[in-house]
C-alpha cells in the first residue's frame, strides 16, 4: 500500500509535543500573523526524462515547521522551489491558503525563501536588503522604518544596518537573509539548508534561534535539510523523502522509533542503526537478535543505544524492556563524543556500534566484553525494506 | 601589453616554482625591466604623435629629424579649431554622437540579449548563442557589398541611422560575448531572492543585474564606443556629405586633400585618441571587480 | 615512524590596515598519529595546514620532518600529501589518471607499475569500477574518495586533510569519517586534520589540538582535553551540546566544610550547588566561572525537594538517543542532555542537580580553568601509564 500521509495524524501541536514552548513574553505576539495552510498533491518535477519529483502528496499544516529530510539528489530542493516558484511544475497541485498557485509566479505567492548561500543583495547595505521586498508592499516611509527597526531587534542586527553584505560574518549574513525573508510578514517561510555554510558550533546555537523566532511568529515553514540532527531538533515533523518521494511523514520521535523502512531506521540516528543480514551462518549475534523475528524477516536492526555492556551488576545504562542473552564480543574502537562514548564492537565477523553515557574502566580497545540488546528494540525488514511492525 | 604578460607569467612560475611568493631583488629586476620594455613598445607612437603636433612644419619636415621637440607650437591645434578649410569640430561632434549613441544601443539591447541567453531557456539558444559568435569573427569588409545594398534600399545612405543600425549590430557580438560570460558568473539565487521579493524579470534585470554588473558594463560601454569612434569602412562607405563625416574619415580626408599637413593631421589624430583615454581614466572606478563580495556563501 | 614537528611556528601577513597576525608561535608534534587541528574559522588552523603542506610561507619558526628542516623546502619536496575541502581534483582527467599523476610525477615508475599501484589504491578505496570515469561524473562521495587515493598513492610521509568531508552530506560524512579512520590506522601514517566541527575532531583525532587567533589553546586526547579543558574556550568549544557556564559568587552556607556557589537571578540570590570547602581553592566572596557538562545535570519534572536548584524548561529538542532540555533561570538559559524517555513539558519548573565531582571553575577575568572535572581522571591515566 502506498503511503498516504493524509491519513497521518497531525501531530503539530499534540500535548507534550517536545517542541511547544512557553510562553514568551508579551511583545513577541504582536508579531505573529495568520498562519497559511500549504497542500502539494501529486506535486511532480521531470527534467527531460529523470523523474526528480514524483507525485508528492504533502500537506503543511498553519504554523508548523515542517522538514524535508533526505540525502543529496532525493529531490527535497526541487520540491521547496516548486512551492517557491522557482521551478516549474511538470504535474500536480501546489495550493499555498486554500489558493491554486501552480500556474503563479513567486512574486504572486506571497512566499519568502532563506537560501543555502543566503543570495544578499551585496551592492546594498544591510538595510536596503531588507527594504527590498517592503518597498513592493505600498507602505508609508515610517511604516517601512518601523518594520526595518523591528526585523533588525528581531534578528539583533541592529547595529549591521548600515554595514554592506562584504563587511559581514558568516553568521551575520545568515541573519541578515532571515530578516529580509521576514521583514514583508510572508505567509509562508521557505529555508533551503539555511545552516550549512555556518561553523558547526554556530549552527547548532543558530538552530535554536530559528526554531524559536519561527514559534514565536506562529509562521507556517517549510524547511530543506540533509542533517538528520538538525532535521530532529527543529521539525514539528519530519517528511523523509528519498529518490524523488516521501517514505515518511512523522514528528521527529515517530520517525526515529516507528521508522517505515530500512532507509529511514539508518538514515536517522547518529551513529547509524546497525543492520544485519537474518539469513547466514547462526553465529551468536545473529542468534540473538532474530530470536522473535517474524517469518517475513530479511534483515535485522539495532540502534546502537539499544545495545548494553555487561557489567558485574548486570546491564550498564537502563534498558527500558527486557533483554536478549549476552553476546560475546571484543572492542575494536572507543570513540569518545563528549556526552556519551561510540564503542565499535566486534562479534566473529561482524562488526556493529553501541553508544553508551559512561565507560568503565575496562571498556577499551581489544578488551573483550559482554553485550545485551534491548528486546523492544530490534527491529525486522522484511525483503522490500519495509519494517514489519508488531502484531 | 606582452611584457607585462611575460611578467606576470615570470612571476607565476616562480610562484609554481617555490611554491608561495619568494620576491628577491633578481626576480624584481626582471619584472621592471620587461614593464619599462613594454611602456616603452606602446607608448613611442604616442610619443611621436605628441611631439610631432608640436613641431613646428620645418622641424616635422627636416632631414635630420630629433626626437626631442626643438621648439614647441601650437599652431597645428589653431589651425585645426580655427580655419574654415577643416571642418574638425564638426568631425568630432558627428563622432561624439555615433559613437555614444551606438555604445547606448549596443548595451541595452546587449543586456536584455545576455539576460535572455543566460537566465532563460528557449529553443535554438545555443544556435543562436553560437551564431552570435560566429558573426563576430566575419570581418566588414566581406559584408560591406551586400551592406551597402541593404542600405540604400532602406534609403539610408548618407544619414547617421545607417551607421547607428550597423555599428550596433557590428558591436553587439563583443557586448553580448562580454555580458553573457559576466551575467553565468552573477549567482542566480540573487535574482531568484528578488523575485521572491515580488520584482518582476524586468525589475529584477534593471535593480539587481545591472547595478551587480557595472564593471563589464562599462568596459563593454568602453569597447563598443571605442570600436564605432574608430571605424572607418562603414563610415566612408555610407556617408557623403562633408556634414556628416566622422572624424576617421575627417583626417583621412584632410591628408589626402591637402599637402604638408602632417602637424595638422597629428594634432587631430591626438585629439582623437585624447577622449578614449579620459573616458578610459574616469570609468576605470567603476570598472572594480567583486562587486559580488558578500553576497553569497560557499 | 615519521615524527612532524612544528617549532614557535609564526604566520603574519602585512596589508594596508598593518600587520596581521594568523597563526601565533605554534609548537606541536605530530608521531604515527591523527592529530586534528580544531577550532572556529579564521583561527589560524588552515594556515598552520598550508604552511607544512609548503602552500604558505613561514614568517618565523621551523617546520621539521623526520628531524629534516623542510621550513624553505618545496611542496613537492617534502613527502606530503594533501586533500583539500573542494577535492581540487583534475577535472580534464579521468580518475585514474587522476590518481596516477602524481607517481608519475614524482617518481620512475614504469607505467605498467604506476598501474598497478593506481589498481591497489582504487580498490582500497572501493573505486576500482569508476577508474576510466570522467571526475565531473562522480558525487560528492566518489569524488572525495578520488582525492583520497590521488594524495595516498604516492606513500607520502605526512597525510594532510583540509576540511575533507565539509562537502558531504550529514550522513555520508559519518560513514567517510569511519573510513577515514580506519584507513589512517592500518596505514600508521602521521596525519593532520583541519576541521570546525568537535564532534568529528573528537571521534576521529588521537589528539586534539585546539586553536583560537592564531594561538595553540591546548592539545591532548580528545577524552583529556574534554574533562580536563585549559580555559572556558576549550570547555565551550568541545562537546555538543556546550558547557553550561554561570558566573558565581563563593560564599558560606549552613555547613561550615561547604560553601555555596550562588548566582543572582531576577534580583535574588539563588544557590545552585554546594561544593567541599576543602576541595577547592576557594574561598568565600571568590568570583569564578562555573562549568557545567548538559550531561551531568539531571532534571525532575516536576520539581522535588532536594539539592540542585529550579529552572523552567524552556523547550526539548528531540535527538533520537538523547533530549536536549533547554532550560531558563531568571534571564539565563542552559542546556541539560537526558535521555530520550525523559521528556519535561514546556514551561513547567524542574529541579535541576549537578554532581559536584562533575562542576568545572574557571577564572572569571582570565578564563583559565581553576578545577575540572576531569581532575581526577588524569590522576587515574597517569598512575596506570607509570605502572605499565
Amino acid at each position: 500500500m502506498p503511503y498516504n500521509p493524509s491519513q497521518s495524524e497531525q501531530p503539530a501541536n499534540h500535548t507534550g509535543s517536545p517542541h511547544s514552548r512557553a510562553p514568551a513574553s508579551e511583545d513577541d505576539a504582536s508579531q505573529s500573523v495568520e498562519a497559511t495552510r500549504v497542500a502539494l498533491s501529486a506535486l511532480t518535477k521531470r527534467f527531460d526524462d529523470v523523474v526528480a519529483v514524483d507525485s508528492i502528496d504533502l500537506e503543511v499544516n498553519p504554523g508548523e515547521l515542517l522538514v524535508l529530510l533526505g540525502p543529496s539528489g532525493c529531490g527535497k530542493t526541487t520540491t521547496l522551489r516548486m512551492i517557491a516558484g522557482l521551478e516549474a511544475i511538470s504535474d500536480g497541485v501546489v495550493e499555498i491558503g486554500g489558493e491554486d498557485v501552480t500556474r503563479t509566479t513567486p512574486q504572486e505567492r506571497d512566499v519568502a525563501m532563506v537560501f543555502q548561500s543566503y543570495a544578499l543583495y551585496p551592492h546594498k547595505t544591510v538595510r536596503e536588503n531588507i527594504e527590498f521586498p517592503l518597498k513592493k508592499l505600498s507602505l508609508t516611509d515610517d511604516e517601512m522604518a518601523e518594520r526595518v527597526t523591528e526585523t533588525a531587534s528581531l534578528l539583533d542586527i541592529d547595529d549591521l544596518l548600515g554595514k554592506q553584505p562584504s563587511a559581514l560574518s558568516g553568521g551575520q549574513r545568515q541573519r541578515v537573509a532571515v530578516g529580509r525573508a521576514l521583514a514583508r510578514q510572508p505567509s509562508v517561510l521557505l529555508m533551503d539548508e539555511p545552516l550549512s555554510n555556518l561553523d558547526a558550533k554556530l549552527a547548532v546555537t543558530t538552530r535554536s534561534e530559528l526554531r524559536d523566532l519561527q514559534q514565536r511568529l506562529g509562521i507556517t515553514t517549510v524547511y530543506v535539510t540533509h542533517d538528520q540532527e538538525e532535521a530532529m531538533s527543529i521539525a514539528d515533523r519530519i517528511a523523509v523523502m528519498n529518490q524523488g518521494r516521501i517514505e515518511q511523514i512523522g514528528s521527529p520521535r515517530e520517525v526515529y522509533q516507528e521508522p517505515r523502512s530500512e532507509f529511514i531506521a539508518t538514515f536517522l540516528g547518529d551513529p547509524s542503526m546497525n543492520v544485519f543480514d537474518a539469513d547466514g551462518p547462526a553465529t551468536p549475534l545473529r542468534r540473538t537478535l532474530t530470536e522473535t523475528a517474524p517469518t517475513a524477516t530479511a534483515r535485522v536492526g539495532i540502534r546502537p543505544e539499544g545495545g548494553y555492556l555487561l557489567g558485574d551488576d548486570g546491564p550498564i545504562g537502563t534498558p527500558a524492556t527486557a533483554v536478549t542473552e549476552a553476546v560475546q564480543c571484543t572492542v575494536t574502537v572507543v570513540e569518545p563524543i563528549g556526552r556519551a562514548y561510540e564503542i565499535t564492537l566486534r562479534a566473529g565477523d561482524q562488526q556493529f556500534v553501541i553508544r553508551t553515557r559512561t565507560r568503565p574502566e575496562w571498556v577499551e580497545a581489544d578488551a573483550d566484553v559482554q553485550v545485551v540488546f534491548g528486546q523492544s528494540e530490534i527491529t525486522f525488514f522484511d525483503e522490500t525494506g519495509r519494517r514489519i511492525e508488531d502484531g | 601589453m606582452i611584457g607585462t604578460i611575460v611578467a606576470q607569467a615570470s612571476a607565476s612560475l616562480r610562484v609554481l616554482k617555490t611554491g608561495y611568493r619568494n620576491d628577491s631583488w633578481l626576480g624584481r629586476l626582471g619584472f621592471y625591466a620587461a614593464l619599462v620594455l613594454t611602456m616603452v613598445v606602446a607608448l613611442f607612437p604616442f610619443y611621436v604623435m605628441l611631439v610631432t603636433s608640436l613641431s613646428p612644419d620645418d622641424a616635422i619636415y627636416s632631414s635630420d629629424p630629433s626626437l626631442l621637440p626643438e621648439a614647441v607650437t601650437l599652431s597645428h591645434y589653431t589651425v585645426l579649431f580655427g580655419s574654415e578649410t577643416f571642418a574638425f569640430t564638426s568631425y568630432f561632434l558627428n563622432s561624439a554622437i555615433v559613437a555614444s549613441v551606438t555604445a547606448s544601443f549596443s548595451l541595452v539591447v546587449g543586456v536584455i540579449g545576455a539576460y535572455s541567453f543566460t537566465r532563460l531557456t528557449f529553443p535554438g539558444n545555443g544556435f543562436v548563442r553560437r551564431g552570435v559568435v560566429v558573426v563576430y569573427m566575419l570581418s566588414s569588409i566581406t559584408v560591406i557589398v551586400p551592406l551597402f545594398q541593404v542600405i540604400a534600399t532602406l534609403g539610408l545612405v548618407d544619414t547617421r541611422l545607417s551607421l547607428f543600425i550597423t555599428y550596433t549590430v557590428s558591436t553587439l557580438p563583443l557586448t553580448l560575448y562580454m555580458l553573457w560570460n559576466y551575467f553565468e558568473s552573477l549567482p542566480v539565487e540573487i535574482e531568484e531572492a528578488a523575485m521572491l521579493d515580488g520584482y518582476s524579470r524586468l525589475e529584477t534585470i534593471f535593480q539587481i543585474v545591472v547595478p551587480l554588473s557595472l564593471p563589464v558594463l562599462v568596459a563593454a560601454f568602453l569597447f563598443a564606443f571605442k570600436i564605432a569612434w574608430n571605424e572607418y569602412i562603414f563610415a566612408s562607405v555610407f556617408l557623403k556629405s562633408q556634414a556628416k563625416l566622422t572624424l576617421p574619415i575627417g583626417i583621412e580626408q584632410m591628408n589626402a586633400n591637402f599637402q604638408n599637413v602632417w602637424g595638422q593631421v597629428m594634432a587631430a589624430s591626438f585629439l582623437t585618441t585624447l577622449p578614449i583615454i579620459i573616458m578610459f581614466l574616469y570609468l576605470e572606478q567603476y570598472m572594480v571587480e567583486g562587486l559580488t563580495a558578500g553576497g553569497v556563501e560557499g | 615512524m615519521v615524527e612532524l614537528k612544528l617549532e614557535d611556528v609564526t604566520k603574519r601577513y602585512d596589508d594596508a590596515q598593518g600587520t596581521e597576525t594568523a597563526v601565533d608561535g605554534v609548537s606541536l608534534v605530530a608521531e604515527d598519529e591523527l592529530v586534528v587541528l580544531l577550532g572556529p574559522s579564521g583561527c589560524g588552523k588552515t594556515t598552520t595546514l598550508r604552511m607544512i603542506a609548503g602552500l604558505e610561507s613561514v614568517t618565523s619558526g621551523r617546520i621539521r620532518i623526520e628531524g629534516e628542516d623542510v621550513t624553505d623546502r618545496h611542496p613537492s619536496d617534502r613527502s606530503i600529501a594533501m586533500v583539500f575541502q573542494d577535492y581540487g581534483l583534475y577535472r580534464t582527467m579521468s580518475v585514474g589518471e587522476n590518481i596516477g599523476y602524481g607517481l608519475k610525477h614524482s617518481t620512475d615508475l614504469s607505467a605498467r607499475e604506476r598501474r598497478n599501484k593506481v589498481d591497489a589504491m582504487a580498490a582500497k578505496f572501493g573505486i576500482e569500477d569508476l577508474l576510466d570515469r570522467d571526475v565531473a561524473e562522480l558525487s560528492g562521495g566518489q569524488k572525495q574518495r578520488v582525492a583520497l587515493g590521488r594524495a595516498m598513492v604516492r606513500e607520502p610521509d605526512v597525510f594532510l586533510l583540509d576540511e575533507p568531508l565539509a562537502s558531504l552530506d550529514a550522513k555520508l560524512r559519518s560513514e567517510m569519517r569511519t573510513e577515514l579512520q580506519q584507513l589512517q590506522a592500518e596505514m600508521d601514517i602521521t596525519t593532520v586534520y583541519v576541521t570546525h566541527d568537535q564532534k568529528e575532531a573528537m571521534t576521529m583525532a588521537d589528539r586534539i589540538a585546539i586553536l583560537d587567533d592564531g594561538v595553540l589553546q591546548q592539545s591532548g586526547s580528545p577524552e583529556a582535553v574534554y574533562r580536563n579543558p585549559a580555559s572556558r574556550f576549550v570547555a565551550d568549544f568541545l562537546g555538543n551540546p556546550p558547557m553550561n557556564q554561570i558566573e558565581v559568587v563563593a560564599a558560606p552556607c549552613g555547613d561550615p566544610d561547604r560553601l555555596a556557589l550562588r548566582c543572582v537571578v531576577n534580583g535574588e540570590s539563588v544557590t545552585l550547588l554546594t561544593v567541599a570547602r576543602d576541595d577547592q581553592s576557594l574561598s568565600p566572596g571568590d568570583e569564578v566561572v562555573l562549568g557545567m557538562r548538559p550531561e551531568t545535570l539531571s532534571v525532575t519534572s516536576p520539581p522535588a525537594e532536594g539539592p540542585g536548584f529550579e529552572a523552567i524548561v524552556a523547550m526539548t529538542e528531540y535527538q533520537g538517543n538523547d533530549n536536549f532540555v533547554h532550560l531558563r533561570l531568571g534571564e539565563m538559559e542552559f542546556t541539560a542532555v537526558v535521555p530520550p524517555s525523559s521528556q519535561p513539558a514546556s514551561g513547567e519548573p524542574c529541579r535541576v542537580t549537578v554532581d559536584p565531582q562533575e562542576i568545572y571553575l574557571f577564572d572569571s577575568e582570565s578564563g583559565d580553568a581553576i578545577r575540572t572535572a576531569g581532575e581526577s581522571m588524569i590522576d587515574r591515566t597517569l598512575a596506570s601509564e607509570s605502572s605499565s
